[in-house]
């Protein structure tokens, strides 16, 4: 079977996933592009006897951008081997923009079929597009679809199958009179006759321009020496103005000139019902009652609907562990298999329906539209603390997770505002802090309700939420206005139409973000929970054909809590809390769990018996461990410190470096220390206890 | 004059984009979107509040804040 190589590309929101979603189905896979971080969606078209490989190029308005995941776009293109291909895919309703980037592409003479979509909209929005005209203005096979109803999709796998539906054609659009004639005679006099050749050649003289747009050497670095003595010498000091910005700008002059020609628009109607929604949507005072609105069902929908599936996977692990149990004979193999696996990987499966739900929540108001209006609105707010609307999408998912909060980072191209996102995410109180919190709470704070309503423990826990939210939005000044200043803060953002999410792509979008959850999160919770049980359960010994293993105040991890115990008195806490503290900086849910352990309790999470066990422990001196104030030490405590691994790693992952985890693992720590200590030492001199 | 003194509804033609004074991501991005001189350009709506506008620039709706709007330069169309 013949294989060949196709890439999607295009701007964003034109289509390009849904499309992408139509061609490959659920043959699909995601990896990263070699040597980077960004993620990279393969699939593969089967047509007769050829099998496509189909990369879905990150959406980009061209190839100047900043941000990681479109320089990838360019990167590609640039290094992709001769043979492999192009669908061009442009958003019929978005024909200027669209084309100036398909311009770019046919300057560097990639082979290119072009698929327009959003034929439905061109419809009902009466917009009449001559395509023949377009067709020959441009030199290119276009193919109309309707991505979403997959209408054209089956004419545009009969084009694929010819090898000649992909072309490539000379530029098009023309530089200024000065810049062209150069051009002419330095292609003449290099025997330049390829579109890449020239592509090189228009990139080499960007960079002797000094244009800003384009610093890079590697073009001009390809020739040889003296043809770049040569190119030196003709460019300098003539005053050509071969730029980025000049080219757009020339290209743009073709553009109108050709969709003058191929397009008529109906007469505009002020006051349509889009312009009516965003109206309220974007007023300042109705638009946050709506968008309280939503973030409110938001939220009601993460830690409420998701309960009962949470539930159905909680008893469904538990039985496969007395499943397991009954096949395997008693001893050190059946607990690592049932404790150290099944249950380390179950903790992390559990969270799968909030992280579901929350994913497909995002997803609907990203689709519809009126996730860049929500940026839009908070704005205004987060420019106070030295950021833009653009990073208020990430630390609301930190809500949930800050793991594809971080991921989510990449739609910002201000990479100071990037990555002061990034390095504050983790500070929001996430999912994996509940059963923490809700555990503390419910040991030490348990006084009636005040005036019989107001319960102490809810307010308690919503206090938690404003402090990390407070912390995050803090920190993101500190940040800004030290670290990561270069580059002001701004905002401009394309408001896109409204639109009805497609169910199959939000599916897909579901599906990814769970999937590539469970890979990086799942992995390294199954690690630690392996080393985990094995620093709880050892040393032991062989004895009379069978182990003994070590109590937990003799086993490893208990001498290690004995030693460190001194150093975490001043923060209140002991050193069963200090063990926690120490497997929890691995996840923090397992605080819990590894509290259960070291009591002996079988009860679940929040059973009343853990509870009760907690309020009684004493310590040498007969004082109570667990107080209103050493409970709130310890709740600060979890607020603050960085104890999520796969937060770490994917910082790592997302800053292509080492150094920003480990800072922020540090400063988050000192924050988690230096606060505990203040409110215990303060509480104690000021009586409390 | 700059965007920042369009009247809503009025359209106007892109002279000019300041690049001393925008930051470089935002003048990329800026162009990217469509703002390059000879492009045509309506307010469609300002709040002051939010401290932003929302703009047409060749059928894409476009909001940018209306103090980054002083960098980018207008002559008014007549209409």
């Amino acid at each position: 079977m013949k294989e060949k190589r196709i890439y999607l590309v295009g701007n964003p929101n034109c289509g390009k996933s849904t499309l992408f979603n139509q061609l490959t189905g659920l043959k699909q896979k995601t990896g990263n592009f070699s040597g980077v971080t960004v993620e990279k969606r393969e699939g593969t078209l089967t047509l007769d006897d050829s099998e496509w490989i189909i990369t879905d190029l990150p959406g980009t308005y061209g190839l100047g951008g900043i941000a990681e995941d479109k320089k990838i776009a360019y990167e590609v293109l640039l290094s992709r081997k001769p043979e492999e291909q192009v669908i061009y895919v442009l958003d019929a309703l978005n024909l200027e923009r669209g084309l100036q980037f398909l311009l770019q592409i046919i300057d560097m003479g990639v082979p290119t079929l072009v698929v327009l979509t959003m034929k439905d909209v061109l419809e009902k929005k009466r917009i009449q597009l001559n395509l023949e005209k377009l067709k020959k203005s441009i030199g290119l096979q276009f193919v109309l679809v309707n991505a979403k109803s997959g209408e054209g999709i089956d004419t545009l796998k009969e084009v694929l199958k010819n090898p000649n539906s992909f072309q490539k054609r000379p530029r098009i659009w023309t530089w200024g009179t000065k810049e062209e004639s150069f051009l002419t005679t330095a292609k003449r006099k290099l025997g330049i006759t390829t579109n890449e050749a020239e592509f090189f050649l228009s990139q080499s003289l960007k960079y002797l321009n000094k244009d800003p747009h384009l610093s890079e050497e590697r073009y001009f670095a390809k020739f040889p020496e003296e043809t770049k003595t040569w190119l030196r010498s003709a460019v300098e000091g003539k005053g050509y103005h071969f730029y980025y910005q000049e080219e757009m700008i020339y290209r743009s002059f073709l553009i109108k000139k050709v969709l003058a020609d191929v397009i008529t628009y109906p007469k505009s109607v002020p006051g349509s019902w889009e312009e009516k929604l965003d109206r309220i949507l974007l007023h300042p005072i109705l638009g946050f009652v709506c968008f309280f609105l939503l973030m409110g069902l938001l939220f009601q929908s993460l830690f409420s609907f998701a309960e009962l599936p949470m539930d159905l996977i909680e008893s469904g692990i538990a039985n496969l562990q007395s499943f397991v149990e009954s096949f395997l004979s008693e001893g050190l193999f059946k607990s690592l298999v049932t404790e150290g696996i099944i249950g380390g990987v179950g903790s992390v499966i559990v969270f799968i329906p909030q992280i579901a739900l929350l994913f497909l929540f995002i997803g609907i108001l990203e689709e519809s539209g009126y996730l860049a209006r929500a940026s839009f609105l908070m704005d205004r707010i987060m420019g106070k603390f030295g950021l833009s609307g653009k990073s208020f999408i990430p630390l609301l998912s930190s809500a949930a997770c800050a793991v594809p909060a971080i991921l989510g980072t990449r739609t910002i191209e201000n990479k100071s505002d990037r990555f002061t996102t990034i390095m504050v995410s983790p500070l929001v109180m996430c999912s994996a802090r509940y059963p923490v919190y809700i555990l503390i709470v419910g040991t030490v704070f348990s006084f009636p309700p005040i005036f019989g309503i107001f319960n102490v423990q809810g307010f308690v826990l919503f206090s938690m939420f404003f402090l990390g939210m407070i912390a995050s939005f803090g920190f993101a000044l500190l940040f800004r206005k030290t670290v990561f200043k270069e580059d002001a803060s701004y905002f401009v953002m394309e408001l896109p139409r409204y639109n009805v999410p497609s169910i199959k792509s939000l599916f897909h979008t579901v599906y990814g973000k769970v999937k590539s959850f469970l890979s990086t999160a799942g992995q390294i919770i199954l690690y630690i929970s392996v080393l985990l049980w094995f620093l709880s359960h050892f040393p032991a010994e062989y004895k009379n054909n069978e182990w003994k293993t070590s109590p937990i105040e003799s086993s490893y991890i208990g001498t290690i809590g004995k030693v460190m115990e001194p150093a975490i008195e001043p923060l209140g806490f002991d050193w069963k809390i200090g063990i926690s503290i120490l497997t929890s900086f691995a996840a923090r849910e397992v605080m819990v769990s590894t509290l259960a352990v070291l009591y002996g309790s079988e009860e679940n999470e929040e059973g009343e018996s853990l509870r009760s066990t907690l309020r009684t422990e004493t310590r040498a001196d007969g004082s109570l461990v667990w107080t209103p104030l050493s409970g709130l030490s310890l709740l600060v405590f979890f607020a603050f410190a960085s104890q999520c691994m796969s937060t770490l790693a994917v910082t790592k992952k997302e800053t292509g470096t080492i150094f920003w985890p480990i800072v922020q693992f540090l400063y988050m720590t000192i924050l988690a220390i230096t606060s505990s200590f203040l409110i215990f030492q303060l509480g104690k001199i000021l009586g409390f206890s | 004059m700059t965007i920042q003194d369009l009247k809503i509804g009025e359209t106007a033609e892109i002279v000019s984009l300041d690049s001393e004074q925008l930051p470089k991501p935002m003048l990329t991005e800026l162009l990217e979107l469509g703002f390059f001189p000879g492009a045509e350009i309506t307010l469609k709506d300002k709040s002051l509040l939010l401290g932003k506008m929302i703009c047409n620039l060749s059928g894409t709706t476009i909001a940018l804040r209306i103090h980054d709007g002083n960098a980018i330069k207008i002559k008014l169309r007549q209409t």
